[in-house]
């Protein structure tokens, strides 16, 4: 953990939160002040804060329902002996980076146990050429992207990357569980990519408000982004917005949540934009608990389930 | 009576029409544009002092626009000095430091103003229908 990393997963509210708390003098309008001195007079709490937001912060994020994955690897256990003998190592793998050598191809760098399976971290680099100074410097454009493979049924793979991008993670996990060099081939359906009334019911649900509507144009207009101003919570209570922008299609659509934890008393506002036509993105930067919170309502909505959640 | 080039009483008429519609955070642009006035400049000055000292119609408030998206965001006082430090966007959360070269006046009703225009609206509709 060090100021750069940190400061780029966690929002500046959460470290406001609990400087305040703390009772701890400090220049709020400076974040790598705020986090200095907060880690002075709280190491551990910093790291524990640290801890929560390390894979989230402001994430793409796409989740897939994973129809005939292979049954027999559907099971904790037996998934890790496969990968470990994939990987040929034989002393336990859980927690301990792998820092394999970077190539193009994503490999596995870290495995790490979660509810109901595991979190595997991708590490990739393509080599670029870049001004340093006064000199052309050759380094490697490296990049981590975090999966969680969650057992059960059904299983789902959740990818932090863009919608595009996550076709290329889910391949590798389809070679990854093969028994041979072929992948193997399952079905992916995307959880994250909505209807419009399935985002009506998310957003009624975790009493979204609406701050910006992308929608499709006709006679000329392209397409029309409509966001909401400071004095409006919600789009859809305004009357002009519902007579002249709602009937039209959805392109995306941005939406705000208000988040409160009950425990630490800590609250935010969540913002989360769904393009329609599949991927998802946190406008703000959020933790695992936070993307939970997020998720249950949509496979509730999906699945007319109750959320597991708080 | 002209001013500057501008006629204000034909602003001051389009001004209460729009308090009449309960208008929120318009600005010289849309005044300009239902007032048939070309110089915005002259419009946006007028604004400013109806919002100043102890007898102001509008309250005027300085719009920041995000970096990455041009989106409307936060609202400072005039005289206000902006903040030299991130701000996030919260519409895209953007992280940016607010610009004045990149921020707009936007205006406001005073609670006063609003009120007794429409007061003075609802007197008038009596007085036609006693007449």
């Amino acid at each position: 953990m060090n100021k750069v990393v940190f400061k780029k997963v966690v929002p500046k509210d959460r470290l406001e939160h609990h400087i305040t708390k703390e009772n701890i003098s400090s220049n709020m309008n400076n974040i790598e002040q705020m986090y200095k001195d907060l880690l002075e007079s709280k190491k551990e709490l910093t790291e524990t804060i640290y801890e929560e937001y390390k894979y989230a912060g402001k994430t793409s994020l796409n989740i897939f329902e994973i129809i005939d994955f292979p049954q027999k690897m559907n099971n904790k256990k037996r998934f890790l002996d496969h990968v470990k003998k994939k990987l040929g190592i034989n002393t336990s793998i859980l927690g301990v980076p792998l820092m394999p050598k970077i190539t193009e191809t994503p490999q596995i760098n870290f495995i790490e146990e979660v509810a109901n399976g595991y979190r595997i971290q991708w590490i990739s680099g393509t080599p670029v050429e870049a001004v340093n100074g006064y000199e052309v410097i050759s380094r490697i454009d490296t990049k981590l992207v975090t999966t969680i493979i969650r057992f059960g049924s059904p299983i789902f793979i959740e990818v932090r990357a863009g919608y595009k991008n996550s076709s290329t993670y889910i391949n590798l996990i389809k070679f990854l569980v093969s028994d041979d060099g072929n992948p193997v081939n399952f079905e992916k359906i995307p959880l994250t990519k909505v209807t419009e009334k399935e985002a009506e019911e998310i957003a009624t649900k975790l009493k979204a408000g609406l701050l910006e509507g992308e929608h499709l144009g006709s006679n000329g207009i392209g397409r029309y982004a409509v966001s909401a101003d400071r004095d409006t919570p919600d789009l859809r209570e305004l009357s002009e917005y519902k007579e002249r922008y709602m009937g039209k299609q959805y392109l995306a659509q941005t939406l705000n949540v208000f988040y409160e934890e009950k425990d630490s008393g800590y609250s935010t506002n969540v913002k989360f934009r769904i393009n329609m036509n599949g991927g998802f993105e946190f406008k703000s930067k959020v933790s695992e608990k936070i993307i939970k919170r997020i998720f249950d309502v949509f496979a509730e909505v999906r699945y007319k389930k109750q959320a597991s959640g708080e | 009576m002209t001013w500057m080039g501008i006629n204000t009483v034909r602003i001051d008429e389009v001004l209460e029409l729009l308090a009449i519609a309960n208008e929120k955070r318009f600005n010289a642009y849309q005044v300009a544009l239902l007032s048939n006035e070309s110089d915005i400049e002259a419009v946006n000055d007028y604004l400013i002092y109806k919002a100043q000292g102890r007898f102001a119609s509008l309250s005027a408030k300085i719009e920041t626009l995000c970096e990455a998206n041009n989106h409307p965001d936060e609202h400072f006082d005039i005289g206000d000095q902006l903040p030299n430090y991130e701000i996030e966007c919260r519409i895209c959360g953007d992280e940016y430091v607010p610009d004045i070269d990149n921020s707009h006046l936007v205006f406001y009703f005073t609670n006063e103003f609003s009120e007794a225009v429409k007061k003075k609206q609802l007197t008038l509709s009596k007085q036609m229908v006693a007449i």
